[in-house]
């Protein structure tokens, strides 16, 4: 199930927030070698503030098997104050009704394609119907330039807001890549095409027709 | 037996590569450069090599070419960017087409018995003898089929009944 936590509840969660930012260390720094602030084996950074939005997928037995985070870009995002030559025209956002996506985690139990593509719908069709509700216009966010087909099959309004960027030394360097900033509009069709990308694999005959492959490695950060 | 550098660089990397990068690396034997040099037969000096991994774990290529093209890291960026949007946008209307070409005459269990057979290689008389019918009845059988598959022979047939999931290998 899919708890949706703000930075404010950190104090009345201390368990649920603890193993949250254990599993960010664990996937970031420990998994994908990035320098991030981590004491104690705990990944937290200047963006996890109060006005941060969590959504964590929560297992039976009280395991996260997801999460991703949300923050304003009012005052301050990643983009804007790391990567704004992602940003190929103009200006790296800095709106109320625009939030950023970082963070995310999906890591299903069972890893067969079609547990992989619903434990993706879940979480971003939570984080897209919470942005929904509250009439944000869009969500941007910093992928591996590599993953944007991955993306893509999300949802086709998957928007570039500018040219890839190497990263960490780039291609030809171990932990390094290609990045590039994307953003998704906030409305329900954008939502549908989400909660479509999880149902089964029946639906869509494209998939039944693939030589069943182990699913891909995923591009979080 | 010679092979094309291109190729063989493709087995290597999925990181894009233009042809002139494989030339300036200086390890290609005269005939493998005689092979990338073939482009300009084709007014295709310079080329640009971008495999696309789908999230199906496959891998596409898109290769722009051309007499001169604009292969600056800026340019070979929005490449790779252009090739992913266009694959994605082929591959929704693939998926289109099989969605309405899915939408047809369903086959009895008969003909689908007997297209099963037909795919393996069987005349109509064997099919009968296999399945204890007149071989007019065969034939019959297999010329419905036919037409609710919108085929004009039995070996396109077999094809259309295999693609809408009518029959399998």
């Amino acid at each position: 199930m899919i708890r949706v936590l703000s930075g404010k509840q950190r104090d009345a969660y201390p368990d649920l927030f603890d193993q949250h930012f254990r599993l960010r260390y664990d996937v970031f720094v420990k998994g994908r070698g990035w320098s991030l602030p981590a004491a104690d084996g705990l990944e937290i950074d200047q963006y996890d503030d109060s006005d941060a939005i969590y959504f964590l997928d929560v297992s039976e037995e009280d395991r996260i098997q997801g999460s991703i985070r949300i923050t304003p870009t009012v005052k301050s995002s990643l983009i804007a104050d790391y990567f704004p030559h992602l940003i190929e025209n103009g200006q790296p956002a800095r709106s109320s009704s625009i939030y950023e996506c970082t963070r995310y985690i999906v890591q299903p139990p069972r890893k067969t394609r079609g547990d992989n593509r619903a434990a993706k719908s879940r979480i971003i069709g939570a984080m897209l119907e919470w942005c929904l509700d509250h009439r944000l216009t869009y969500l941007q966010t910093i992928i591996d330039s590599v993953a944007l087909p991955t993306y893509l099959d999300l949802t086709a309004q998957t928007i570039p807001l500018g040219l890839p960027h190497p990263y960490g030394g780039g291609r030809k360097t171990p932990g390094g890549g290609d990045c590039m900033a994307i953003r998704w509009p906030v409305t329900q069709e954008v939502l549908d095409d989400i909660r479509n990308y999880g149902a089964p694999a029946e639906a869509d005959p494209l998939l039944a027709h693939v030589a069943a492959a182990p699913p891909p490695a995923e591009f979080v950060h | 037996m010679v092979r094309d550098p291109v190729v063989t660089e493709l087995r290597r990397t999925l990181t894009p590569f233009s042809w002139n990068d494989l030339r300036s690396r200086g390890d290609l034997n005269k005939s493998e450069k005689s092979i990338i040099d073939e482009g300009r037969d084709f007014g295709a000096k310079d080329g640009f090599m971008i495999p696309i991994i789908t999230p199906s774990g496959s891998v596409a290529l898109f290769s722009p070419c051309g007499p001169e093209p604009d292969l600056t890291p800026r340019a070979r960026a929005a490449l790779e960017v252009i090739g992913m949007y266009s694959f994605h946008a082929i591959k929704r209307a693939l998926i289109r087409r099989l969605r309405a070409e899915s939408v047809h005459q369903p086959l009895t269990a008969r003909e689908r018995e007997v297209m099963q057979w037909v795919a393996t290689g069987k005349s109509d008389e064997e099919i009968a003898d296999i399945l204890n019918l007149s071989t007019p009845t065969v034939t019959w059988h297999v010329e419905n089929a036919k037409r609710k598959l919108d085929a004009f022979r039995r070996t396109y047939a077999v094809v259309q009944a295999i693609r809408l999931g009518e029959i399998s290998l």
